[in-house]
């Protein structure tokens, strides 16, 4: 317990501390004492791992598992924000907002995922939203007040949903015995319970935590924010709080599985994940900006992920890995959007081109992360995603399977067609709208790239692959232990 | 004799201090914010609805909770829900020189029968549901001010009805809690003022700085992220 004291009141003591502190020198080294809280935290959470620790709080694998994806993200995210602010030479206010913030949403994320009482797991959700807010207005023109605004306003609608599921979960719990919110009681009683209100439950917290996850219903707000925030915090958005999102979801869906309405349940999943593939293949088919086309590409493989989950069987298994394969590739993609973004300036793919030759260390990034992120053979997303398919058709979803794979290959033309286009397509020349001191600027700006500027984009890339092909045995035995008590699980 | 007349007067008692009456009239605040276009309108019935859940907030807890827990809830209901957020509300009015939601009247019609619509609907559902704990009022009154609060939000274009359909939402879930109350721990009571805080203070500073922005409240306008 008192470890869990000095974590939040050192986060919060280091934030703070970086807001009321005006150096930029000193608001950038606070990242060092965070992250070795949070580095340090997340190895005491390893080491502790099912032991009891109160009513609220519990390290369990699923927990301790995407914290560690977590802190690994967290790391060349602070490093590319300090790049960023240092490039776009913004003012220490700007700084010390930011980096706050950005110390609170990790902070609150990690508590997301220890938290073992549905009601504080909420709680935490919530202050994600608060303090991401300050991460996607941090630019400061009208794009990102909208899409602030608009986060934040379906965020809070969604959280508000999500508490109304709980509020269901509670009554259901009433009938069992007495109202009480904490996983291990509901786990005694579940089977007790009302099939009606569960099955509200589920679907109110669905549509509430969609927001974090970018799933449909609400994903539309998800992909906004990524659009305008800073390239890394949209790197951690899709590679930190999609996960936790889902771990929300899973805490609920682990629970509400032992009971009657898992078939229902898996239902709901399946239309919600083919949906959700559905949606992100329609829009990649026209978006331009590369920024929006990876937050797409977000909403496809939680889409997967979901429908992997609803399959069961091997499906459980795939759906973790999955997502911790994606978060490593999803956030070394978007860290290296930072670099083509302040190349061009400008986020539309059609006027860009040859970022092969202005930035050729970083366009092998972009190569990389391509390949990975649609699922091409040397990818570890390819082994996830052909095991994940496998799984629905064990589980006799030969129509889901079909339809979602022809989606997938529009998904690859959409993605691969503005990759492309950005890598090798030459320079528009002779157009009103471009001239040629905009080329020079681009030529200029390219020149400010260090290569070394890509190596944990590489790292993180180069992981996503690995650990597809040579998964260590400790994380296997991991994944394994999460899905050991679902029903009818088929382990690793 | 004396305990005979003793036992009618508790029957009596309890009959006064049931709080259904408060949530039908609080059920009752929500066609009515429907087809109001004025915003003072709304802010008003905004502050009855912080009245009348602290009314139901005292009459269902009171003796249940702990007098600290029960200080709470009042202190958040009345003084929150009831005094500060309209406050705040009139004041983001008043400092923006806005009135009222035009194209509102073509609308009024139908928009009343949806909102009866939706009560029915509800309190036919909350019977359909059969569940000898659920208090059918409570959950009436909660799901048709979250469905009201929804329609607010879908049918109106800018941005402060919007904040006041969200708030409405709100409410609802709040009179839900209070159903639940007596076993709910004091996090739920910290859950829903983080919850008005976002809506009150982030929406609020939100609506000056889209003023400032783009010169309107007008929902129409922000239309830059797109595909």
């Amino acid at each position: 317990m008192e470890a869990i004291f000095i974590y939040f009141g050192g986060a919060v003591l280091i934030a703070a501390t970086t807001y009321f502190i005006h150096n930029k020198l000193i608001d950038h080294l606070l990242f060092v004492p965070f992250l070795l809280l949070q580095v340090g935290f997340n190895a005491y959470a390893m080491m502790n791992i099912g032991n009891p620790i109160n009513e609220y709080f519990r390290f369990d694998e699923l927990g301790v598992l995407f914290m560690t994806v977590l802190s690994i993200i967290s790391v060349p995210v602070c490093v590319h924000s300090i790049i960023s602010a240092h490039r776009r030479q913004e003012e220490c206010k700007e700084i010390r907002i930011h980096n706050a913030a950005l110390m609170i949403f990790i902070t609150m994320m990690t508590g997301v995922l220890i938290s073992a009482h549905l009601g504080i797991l909420w709680a935490f959700l919530e202050a994600t939203t608060l303090s991401v807010a300050a991460l996607i207005y941090h630019e400061r023109n009208s794009m990102a007040l909208e899409a602030t605004w608009k986060y934040v306003f379906v965020a809070s609608i969604g959280i508000a949903m999500a508490f109304l599921g709980i509020l269901f979960l509670a009554v259901a719990s009433k009938d069992a015995a007495e109202a009480h919110l904490s996983i291990s009681e509901l786990l005694t009683n579940i089977k007790e319970m009302n099939p009606t209100w569960l099955k509200m439950s589920f679907l109110f917290i669905l549509t509430g935590f969609s927001v974090k996850i970018g799933i449909v219903p609400l994903f539309t707000v998800d992909i906004d924010a990524k659009d305008a925030a800073p390239s890394a915090i949209g790197a951690l958005l899709s590679g930190g709080l999609l996960n936790v999102g889902f771990v929300a979801v899973f805490r609920f869906y682990q629970v509400f599985a032992q009971s009657d309405i898992l078939a229902w349940m898996n239902n709901v999943l399946l239309l919600v994940g083919t949906a959700s593939i559905l949606f992100a293949a329609v829009y990649l088919m026209k978006v331009k900006n590369y920024k929006r086309m990876f937050a797409y590409s977000s909403v496809e493989h939680a889409g997967i992920a979901f429908l992997a989950l609803a399959s069961g069987g091997i499906g459980y298994f795939v759906c973790i890995f999955h997502l911790v394969l994606h978060s490593f590739v999803k956030s070394g993609i978007f860290l290296q959007l930072g670099q083509v973004q302040h190349i061009f300036r400008i986020k539309n793919t059609d006027q860009t081109g040859e970022y092969m030759r202005l930035n050729p260390f970083g366009a092998g990034v972009l190569v990389l992360g391509f390949l990975s992120i649609t699922a091409m053979p040397p990818s570890g997303l390819f082994i996830t995603e052909f095991l994940a398919f496998k799984a629905l058709f064990v589980s006799k979803h030969y129509f889901i399977a079909g339809f979602s794979l022809l989606l997938l290959t529009f998904i690859i033309y959409g993605i691969g067609k503005n990759i492309l286009h950005l890598l090798f397509q030459k320079l528009p020349q002779n157009n009103k709208e471009i001239s040629i001191e905009t080329n020079a600027e681009i030529e200029r700006n390219a020149k400010h790239i260090s290569p070394l500027e890509s190596v944990s984009q590489y790292i993180l890339i180069i992981s996503g692959i690995y650990l597809g092909f040579f998964p260590p045995d400790i994380l296997v035995d991991c994944i394994n232990k999460i899905v050991a008590f679902l029903p009818n699980a088929v382990l690793m | 004799m004396g305990d005979h007349k003793g036992t009618s007067l508790q029957i009596q008692k309890n009959k006064i201090m049931k709080p259904d009456l408060l949530v039908i009239l609080f059920t009752m605040t929500l066609p009515y914010m429907a087809i109001a276009n004025r915003f003072d309108t709304h802010f008003r019935m905004l502050g009855l609805q912080g009245l009348l859940l602290f009314g139901v907030a005292f009459l269902k807890l009171y003796g249940h909770v702990s007098v600290a827990n029960m200080g709470f809830i009042l202190v958040e209901t009345l003084v929150f829900k009831a005094i500060l957020v309209p406050y705040f509300l009139f004041n983001i009015i008043k400092k923006n020189k806005i009135k009222r939601d035009f194209e509102v009247k073509k609308l009024s019609f139908y928009v009343i029968f949806t909102v009866l619509l939706i009560i029915v609907s509800s309190f036919v559902f909350a019977h359909q549901l059969n569940d000898e704990h659920l208090e059918i009022n409570f959950f009436t009154a909660s799901i048709s001010a979250l469905l009201v609060g929804v329609l607010l939000i879908v049918i109106r274009k800018t941005i402060i009805t919007h904040i006041v359909g969200y708030l409405v939402l709100e409410n609802g879930i709040f009179l839900f809690s209070l159903a639940l109350g007596s076993e709910m721990p004091m996090i739920v009571n910290i859950g829903i003022l983080l919850d008005l805080f976002t809506s009150v203070l982030l929406l609020g500073v939100f609506v000056n700085r889209i003023n400032e922005v783009f010169h309107t409240v007008e929902i129409d306008t922000l239309t830059e992220l797109k595909d």
